[in-house]
């Protein structure tokens, strides 16, 4: 079973999303600030992890940045954000973001890239 | 008028001085309005908790209505009507304000959050149970800001109301009802959205013209309506911000009959009106406007300069070189120097030959403005 790390400070959001890929058969491991991810990164290997970019205490891109530079520096990043402006998506990109998805979303769309990402 | 025993109790109260009665007076003053606040906030916390507690119990309800009938459904078939839950949603208390209110929100919400489908669905669920009603109600209340929260929620829902009737909103007196109804009619305006450009009297704030900037962006990828020609509001009649605000426009949408109007306004008495008016002709690469452009220049103040160098680089026709390697090198101000390297540049032929020669053999500050705006990381 694939395991997926899910940052998002949205409680209701991270449940949702949390919903939608149990359903999809991965086992999901929640976190909802930057200390959190981290801990939960230090104790866990992903196969993917999913990141909002504005959390408390260490924001997405301070996130990506630590991935990066881990033990599980090749797991897949998506950025799940609402933040729309060009140089935060290419700022995402550059610092070694696999995919970035704008919210709103579709959940199907979410899927589809998790399973490109995973099977890659 | 009192029982004895209390009078008996007042009396020895008036044998006291007048200094320990008034002293004890303010006690006793003090000590209930102490009791009274305490009860109070007592009772408010308590009606705060029980409410609480009540949204709450119906907001898990809402959610997992929402999730299990709207989200976790599977997708629905292109062309296929999707099913709407509203029979699931019917059990709610929804004839109740305040459930209404909340289930509002929660839909909002979630369509802040989800698109496609999902977005769609949440939008059938607030038609077929009927709550857009209040908030087109509400858009007859007394208080404006009841009025704007009602015309953010059919914004946010893409419901569809009169445009007279939101016409008038765009030039109230209270900016938030002005930019909610502008915006409300740019996004969903059939009939020409853009009339409110004819009757503005306040200037459009660059905040607004911002959002307003983005919902005619998202309209134009809707492709549900042609564009107008901005041109028609680039004219001394129509208010500053309007006039600045459409050369932008025009300039996004590069609409290339705007560039005769604009070029009426290098001579406009605005300052402000002129530079944006230099920047957008530049940015719409107007070639016929370079001769005007380099005619103007040396009666204008530094911005303005900075604007027309700007616009003769990205205009590019090989044309300016020579004025812009004349500014370079014999003007004193910074700005002036950096925007006329920076349109030299953009010239290939000029960087092919003359920056070189800058390079090598160029005086010290020369080769740093060179270097400087070589780098394409510093934006101008």
């Amino acid at each position: 079973m694939k395991r997926i790390l899910i940052i998002e400070d949205d409680e209701m959001l991270l449940h949702v999303i949390e919903r939608i890929l149990g359903r999809e058969g991965y086992e999901t491991h929640i976190a909802r600030n930057g200390k959190e991810a981290i801990i939960n990164l230090e104790t866990n290997d992903y196969d993917l992890v999913i990141t909002d970019l504005m959390l408390p205490f260490a924001n997405g891109l301070e996130l990506i940045n630590k991935i990066r530079s881990s033990t599980q520096k090749h797991t897949p990043v998506i950025i799940l954000s609402s933040m729309v402006h060009e140089n935060t998506v290419t700022d995402g990109f550059e610092i070694g973001a696999d995919d970035y998805i704008r919210k709103p979303f579709m959940p199907s769309e979410l899927l589809f890239r998790i399973k490109r990402l995973i099977n890659k | 008028m009192f029982p004895a025993e209390y009078t008996t109790s007042l009396q020895w109260l008036q044998g006291l001085p007048l200094y320990i009665q008034i002293a004890l007076l303010v006690s006793l003053f003090a000590v209930l309005t102490i009791t009274l606040a305490c009860i109070g906030l007592l009772c408010y916390r308590l009606y705060s908790a029980y409410i609480d507690r009540r949204n709450n119990r119906l907001l898990m309800q809402i959610d997992e209505r929402i999730q299990d009938h709207i989200i976790m459904v599977e997708k629905v078939p292109l062309g296929a009507r999707p099913e709407v839950p509203s029979a699931s949603f019917g059990q709610l208390p929804l004839h109740r304000r305040w459930a209404r209110k909340l289930l509002v929100d929660r839909i909002l919400y979630y369509r802040r959050n989800f698109s496609g489908h999902i977005s769609h669905m949440l939008r059938e669920l607030y038609l077929s149970l009927g709550l857009q009603r209040q908030a087109q109600q509400q858009l007859h209340a007394f208080s404006t800001n009841r009025k704007v929260l009602a015309l953010s929620e059919l914004f946010h829902m893409d419901i569809h109301i009169s445009e007279d009737e939101v016409l008038p909103f765009s030039q109230s007196r209270d900016r938030y009802m002005r930019e909610m109804a502008r915006c409300y009619l740019i996004k969903l305006g059939t009939q020409d959205p853009f009339r409110f450009f004819d009757e503005v009297k306040e200037p459009i704030l660059q905040w607004e013209q911002f959002e307003l900037f983005h919902n005619t962006a998202e309209r134009r990828d809707q492709q549900d309506l042609q564009m107008p020609s901005f041109a028609r509001w680039i004219d001394p009649s129509f208010h500053p911000s309007v006039i600045s605000f459409s050369m932008k426009l025009a300039v996004h949408f590069q609409q290339f009959d705007a560039i005769p109007v604009i070029l009426n306004f290098l001579q406009n008495a605005v300052q402000p009106l002129r530079a944006e008016a230099i920047n957008s002709l530049g940015k719409l690469m107007a070639t016929e406007a370079e001769p005007y452009l380099l005619s103007i220049y040396e009666n204008e103040d530094e911005t303005c300069k900075a604007e027309i160098l700007k616009a003769l680089g990205r205009i590019g026709s090989g044309q300016s070189t020579g004025f812009l390697e004349k500014v370079f090198f014999e003007s004193t101000s910074f700005q002036l120097r950096k925007h006329s390297m920076r349109s030299l540049i953009n010239n290939k032929t000029w960087l092919a030959t003359r920056a070189n020669q800058i390079l090598d053999g160029g005086k010290a500050e020369d080769r740093t403005f060179l270097l400087y705006s070589l780098n394409p990381l510093i934006k101008y």
